[in-house]
């Protein structure tokens, strides 16, 4: 069956990968053009080809609310369940902005609290343009940096729930993770050290 | 009670009122029938007037109709006067319509009455009424000012035609005979003046539909639509502009900086609020409890205060 989740995938959040798309949602993926003539029989490398040619991310648009390319594409990766490691790889890989921001979709909704600030916060510094389909169906600029951001404050994005994630603070004072230093702070960190000198 | 008792017993008359009871019948005018027609047949005008010089009012009471009764009030000489002569042409017209009347009752209870007979019927009380008009005026010789007031009443009586007049019963016209009222022009004065008016109204609109379409073509050349839905719409086109874009990214970042020192602060603040409330004793607390209590519902009163001013009458009761 095609919509169905591979075998070898092992439960996340305590349920099949693909529920962490909502119903109504997946229910008009499985029934949308593009899964249908793309997305059947794909490989984990044919979503990547897949999305190294997208055009924009975002989530249902239009008057009878048709999901995008890129939500499709996050379903479908759900549904194969790729190895951590090859996400890891395809969120680090530079070349691909579109590649990247699905690679940190997924991560988002798969990954835990720590490992998410972890992969999520050095994307901070891509200041890539990203195209971004409304509602409405017209598109609006955004950037990697700023997707990274919402990802992480977020609940809610292209129209998908996400997984709760634990504040920052409360990590830093379990001491799971240490305070985010930006590159500016660094830079002007620097320029201090050389004042003094 | 006979009509002939009646007239002998006139304190009797006035106070069973002596009138004829007639039916009431739904949609049909009431037949105004005073029993003093008696009088005039059996020729005892003078006695007849005598009694309703003693007691005008009295008479008025038998009377139904409004305007005689304002006479009554006003109990002047030529008001009498006016109101005999009145209630004797009234006589006479009863007298006569009786005998219609009871003719129209049965043919209105036969169901097949028709429009003819009911004119037929009026035109014939309406003559033998004039008839007697005259007559009565030739016969019992008043004075001149009373001739001419019972002949203006007459006139007058025919004029309003409450008591002559029967209601007309509405009657069926098939489509075919139908005739729709022919609905007349206007004056032709009046007429070109709508006309013009139309006119200007039309043209009016026509140069104001033309200005706006005017107005239409000139903003779209100005500034035409942009089709946000086509996707070239937004450039996704990275190192156009490398500085500009580093700036962007650079405010972008200080102001997640910004953002999250301030909500440190802010977890810092209350983190410390929890750390004192938590050294302090028991007492501090109760008072530190007792005072936000007190200065809460101040505020509540506040708030309360200025929200009933600018609610109206209504839901006051509601907090």
């Amino acid at each position: 069956m095609a919509n169905r989740t591979v075998s070898t995938a092992v439960s996340i959040h305590g349920t099949n990968p693909q529920y962490l798309v909502d119903k109504i949602i997946r229910q008009r993926i499985y029934d949308s053009l593009y899964w249908k003539e793309h997305c059947f029989a794909l490989t984990v490398t044919g979503v990547m080809e897949k999305a190294v040619d997208l055009q924009c991310i975002g989530g249902c648009y239009g008057g009878n609310s048709r999901p995008s390319e890129f939500l499709c594409l996050v379903l479908k990766l759900l549904q194969l369940q790729p190895d951590r490691e090859m996400v890891d790889e395809l969120i680090q890989q530079s070349d691909f902005k579109y590649l990247r921001a699905l690679a940190m979709f997924y991560l988002r909704l798969t990954e835990s609290s720590v490992e998410i600030y972890r992969k999520l916060e050095p994307m901070f510094k891509d200041s890539r343009k990203l195209r971004k389909r409304t509602k409405d169906g017209t598109y609006e600029l955004t950037y990697v940096d700023e997707l990274a951001d919402q990802l992480l404050r977020e609940q809610w994005i292209c129209d998908v729930t996400l997984p709760r994630v634990s504040k920052r603070i409360a990590l830093e004072d379990i001491g799971e993770l240490s305070p985010r230093i930006s590159p500016l702070e660094e830079d002007s960190d620097d320029e201090n050290g050389m004042d003094e000198d | 009670m006979s009509k002939k008792s009646s007239a002998k017993q006139p304190a009797k008359l006035v106070a069973t009122s002596g009138v004829k009871v007639q039916r009431y019948f739904p949609g049909k005018a009431p037949e105004l029938d005073i029993d003093l027609s008696d009088d005039d047949v059996n020729g005892d005008d003078d006695s007849y007037q005598e009694q309703q010089q003693q007691q005008p009012v009295q008479s008025s009471r038998i009377t139904i109709r409004g305007p005689t009764a304002i006479l009554d009030d006003a109990s002047d000489d030529d008001s009498k006067k006016l109101l005999q002569a009145r209630l004797r042409a009234r006589q006479m017209a009863n007298e006569d319509s009786d005998d219609s009347s009871s003719e129209a009752s049965t043919d209105s209870s036969s169901s097949e009455e028709d429009e003819d007979d009911d004119r037929a019927a009026e035109a014939r009380r309406r003559a033998a009424m004039h008839r007697q008009a005259t007559k009565s005026a030739s016969e019992s010789e008043p004075s001149s000012e009373e001739d001419e007031s019972s002949d203006e009443e007459s006139s007058e009586e025919e004029g309003d035609g409450y008591a002559a007049r029967p209601l007309f019963k509405p009657v069926f016209v098939p489509k075919s005979q139908r005739q729709a009222p022919v609905s007349k022009p206007d004056p032709h004065g009046d007429d070109s003046d709508l006309l013009e008016q139309q006119e200007k109204k039309k043209e009016e609109r026509r140069q104001e539909s033309v200005r706006r379409a005017a107005e239409q073509a000139k903003h779209d050349r100005e500034a035409p639509e942009i089709e946000t839905n086509d996707i070239s719409t937004v450039d996704d086109t990275d190192d156009l502009d490398p500085d500009a874009e580093f700036e962007a990214w650079k405010l972008r970042e200080l102001l997640r900086i910004k953002r999250d020192k301030e909500e440190r602060e802010q977890a810092d603040i209350e983190e410390q609020e929890r750390e004192r409330m938590r050294n302090m004793t028991e007492e501090e607390k109760q008072k530190l409890g007792l005072e936000r209590e007190r200065r809460q519902q101040m505020e509540k009163l506040k708030i309360t205060d200025d929200e009933g001013r600018s609610k109206g009458a209504f839901f006051q009761q509601s907090d």
